[in-house]
């Protein structure tokens, strides 16, 4: 039964993964002539993604996303840690939950947009500002600027951050915490070496559950970097309007490729092991 | 199924006679189906257009009327790129009979045998329509085959505040690009399409660079081009690029910039929320764009030949063109039959007033020498390259 289920999960995760991703990479080395594919191999699409600064904002992109992810996770440890083990009352740790996702019922961009009224020359920062006489020109900065892209990705990426984090610190059995303690460990030790090797597992799954989509972003770039703040998701839209697969699927492949090496330095670190969250169960 | 001897038994197992029957029945109902639909088309055919939202208009029925087809309309936007897919990957043409996009389109579709060429001949009102609009590049193929018919267009520039600028019309596109007045309080349009050209002209009417075509720039064009924007936005010329209609409005509004080279709507859009926005006439030139209607060659013969020509005379009569001039300010290629509709139909008198501005205003910008709007430059992606560099700067 195992076996089957096992072979059905990879042979499902083929077609649905390897078979695209083997394509895309394959295109990437094509060309196109009249809408169809050459024959011949050619480095052309990688050389065209250095050429026009579709490298930089690759670089861009993992930078804001990385930085993003790294805040995220600063926010989300504390958190999680206060919800599942500081809420004593079932009721305060649901409706806690139930708030984080409310913003899943509004769209991203109708967020987003409210971001410019707040922050635009005659917004509310500015005009606060200029009023209690700290600044006599409204600041530019604050609005079409990295500054409001990363200020505008925050809200929407914390709860992919925080959730698997909560679950892994939630599964981590009190009586350990408790053995810890009795055995006068400092709760700064019991954090460092109970609580945080035991969710492990949920930290790396926050990273890559926030920081991937956070990767392919574009209303949040769109509508608070103005065009400025350029990021991969806009960049390959506007390759595939031009019918410009082969550079598309190159930009792909090296985010993909780049996501790869990250992923084996994540498992290199985090362990990996989901078992790891089910050391702490009672036998 | 008439005359079957329902006592015989099964003809064998796993397929009874009632199976046999009814499959019968079914074939039977199948085979009749396209004669039913014959009959249907022969009393209302249908046309059905695939094109760009703004085009369509929000009540078909007089189009209708006048010419005795019924309409159905899939919205696409105004986007090259995901027509382009419609067309070529997913055969568009199979299940419609017009497509309503940007003029240029041809030069690359046409030209590879996905549309059919128009016969003139065949499209009543075809001769009352300026040759000079029928003609356009934008019509063509590179052969000079007719691919397109105009249906609408309108002559773009930018939106601007008269008590920030100060001074009188026609205006320079300097105000967008290179102007102190403006300085950092510019956004433009977050596409090559037309942003590209607009700089380019700019740079041409004021002898700065050697350009041939804005709309059609060779690589080295478009990268002298960018060369000058990148430029001018490290200068802090340009606020933001804006890429929705709403955004483009939101943008004025707020006085977060007080150049933009938006669509006239949006200009209709600020006026009547109360702020003294107008739309420029220039010195350079317009952006002049016209959505034309291609025939897919799968609709050029036979009974949906004839759908076609009908819907085709339709674009050029009287009910589309007072419609779609009310409604958003753009003008057919045969505008003045709209008028003289409007005046037969006793439209309100508001009405025939804004029809009649707009057939002064096209007239107007149409006459100035620059530029068509083209959506298929031949070397489209050497610019979109380069735009993108401009956005990377």
């Amino acid at each position: 039964m195992l076996r089957t289920t096992l072979f059905l999960f990879i042979a499902l995760w083929a077609v649905f993964v390897v078979v695209p991703v083997a394509l895309l990479v394959l295109w990437s080395f094509l060309e196109m002539k009249d809408y169809s594919f050459s024959t011949s191999l050619s480095l052309d699409a990688y050389a065209a993604v250095f050429d026009s600064g579709r490298y930089e904002v690759t670089l861009r992109t993992l930078r804001i996303a990385g930085t993003v992810t790294a805040i995220e996770l600063g926010l989300a440890l504390p958190f999680a840690l206060w919800l599942a083990k500081g809420v004593r009352s079932p009721l305060l740790k649901a409706m806690v939950l139930a708030l984080l996702t409310v913003p899943f019922f509004i769209s991203l961009a109708s967020r987003t947009i409210v971001w410019r009224s707040v922050l635009s020359r005659s917004g509310l920062v500015n005009t606060a500002l200029m009023h209690l006489g700290i600044i006599d020109q409204p600041l530019d900065w604050l609005l079409f600027s990295e500054f409001s892209v990363h200020l505008g990705l925050l809200a929407p990426s914390f709860p992919t951050m925080v959730l698997p984090v909560f679950l892994s610190i939630s599964l981590i059995d009190d009586e350990l915490i408790e053995a810890a303690r009795d055995l006068g460990a400092s709760p700064v030790k019991v954090l460092g070496d109970v609580i945080l090797p035991l969710a492990l597992p949920g930290i790396v799954a926050g990273i890559i559950f926030t920081f991937v989509p956070l990767l392919g972003e574009t209303v949040v770039p769109q509508l608070l970097g103005g065009g400025r703040v350029a990021m991969l998701g806009a960049s390959i839209t506007s390759l595939l309007q031009v019918l410009n697969y082969p550079v598309a699927a190159a930009l792909a492949a090296l985010v993909l490729g780049i996501l790869a090496a990250l992923f084996l330095a994540l498992r290199l670190i985090g362990g990996g092991s989901i078992a790891a969250v089910f050391e702490g169960m009672k036998r | 199924m008439n005359g079957h001897d329902l006592t015989k038994p099964p003809i064998r197992a796993g397929l009874s006679r009632r199976a046999v029957l009814k499959g019968t029945v079914a074939g039977a109902a199948v085979l009749a189906t396209p004669s039913l639909i014959g009959r249907a088309q022969a009393a209302t055919p249908t046309v059905r257009i695939m094109g760009v939202e703004t085009a369509a208009l929000d009540n078909w029925a007089s189009f209708e009327k006048e010419t005795g087809l019924k309409v159905e309309f899939t919205g696409i936007n105004s986007d090259p790129g995901i027509f382009r897919q419609e067309v070529v990957a997913n055969a568009a043409g199979e299940r419609i009979d017009i497509f309503l996009m940007d003029g240029g389109i041809e030069d690359e579709l046409g030209a590879k045998g996905f549309f059919a060429p128009i016969d003139p001949a065949k499209v009543k009102g075809w001769d009352a329509a300026p040759a000079s609009v029928m003609n356009s590049p934008l019509a063509q193929g590179p052969d000079g085959k007719q691919f397109g018919m105009p249906v609408v267009m309108n002559a773009d520039s930018f939106a601007y505040y008269p008590e920030v600028i100060g001074e009188a019309e026609p205006l320079s596109y300097a105000l967008l690009f290179e102007s102190e007045k403006t300085l950092g309080k510019v956004s433009l349009e977050n596409t090559w399409l037309t942003s590209l050209p607009m700089a380019a002209t700019y740079l041409k009417v004021a002898g700065k660079q050697a350009i041939g075509d804005p709309s059609n720039m060779t690589p080295a064009e478009a990268k002298a081009v960018v060369d000058f924007l990148v430029a001018r936005k490290k200068a802090g010329q340009f606020r933001t690029l804006w890429s929705t209609f709403e955004e483009s409005i939101d943008l004025m509004a707020r006085k977060e910039v007080v150049a933009i080279n938006c669509w006239e709507p949006a200009v209709k859009e600020l006026r009547k929320q109360g702020k003294d926005v107008r739309y420029a006439f220039t010195k350079e030139g317009y952006n002049k764009w016209m959505i034309c209607a291609y025939v897919p060659k799968e609709a050029a013969t036979g009974a949906r030949a004839e759908i076609v020509a009908k819907a085709l005379s339709g674009f050029l009569g009287g009910a589309y063109a007072a419609q779609i001039a009310v409604l958003r300010g753009y003008a057919t290629a045969n505008a003045k039959a709209g008028l003289a509709y409007a005046e037969a139909q006793k439209m309100p008198a508001e009405d025939i007033e804004s029809i009649k501005a707009n057939i002064a205003k096209i007239e107007k910008k149409f006459a100035a020498p620059l530029f068509w709007q083209n959506a298929a430059p031949t070397n489209i992606q050497a610019i979109e390259a380069e735009w993108e560099r401009f956005r990377q700067a």
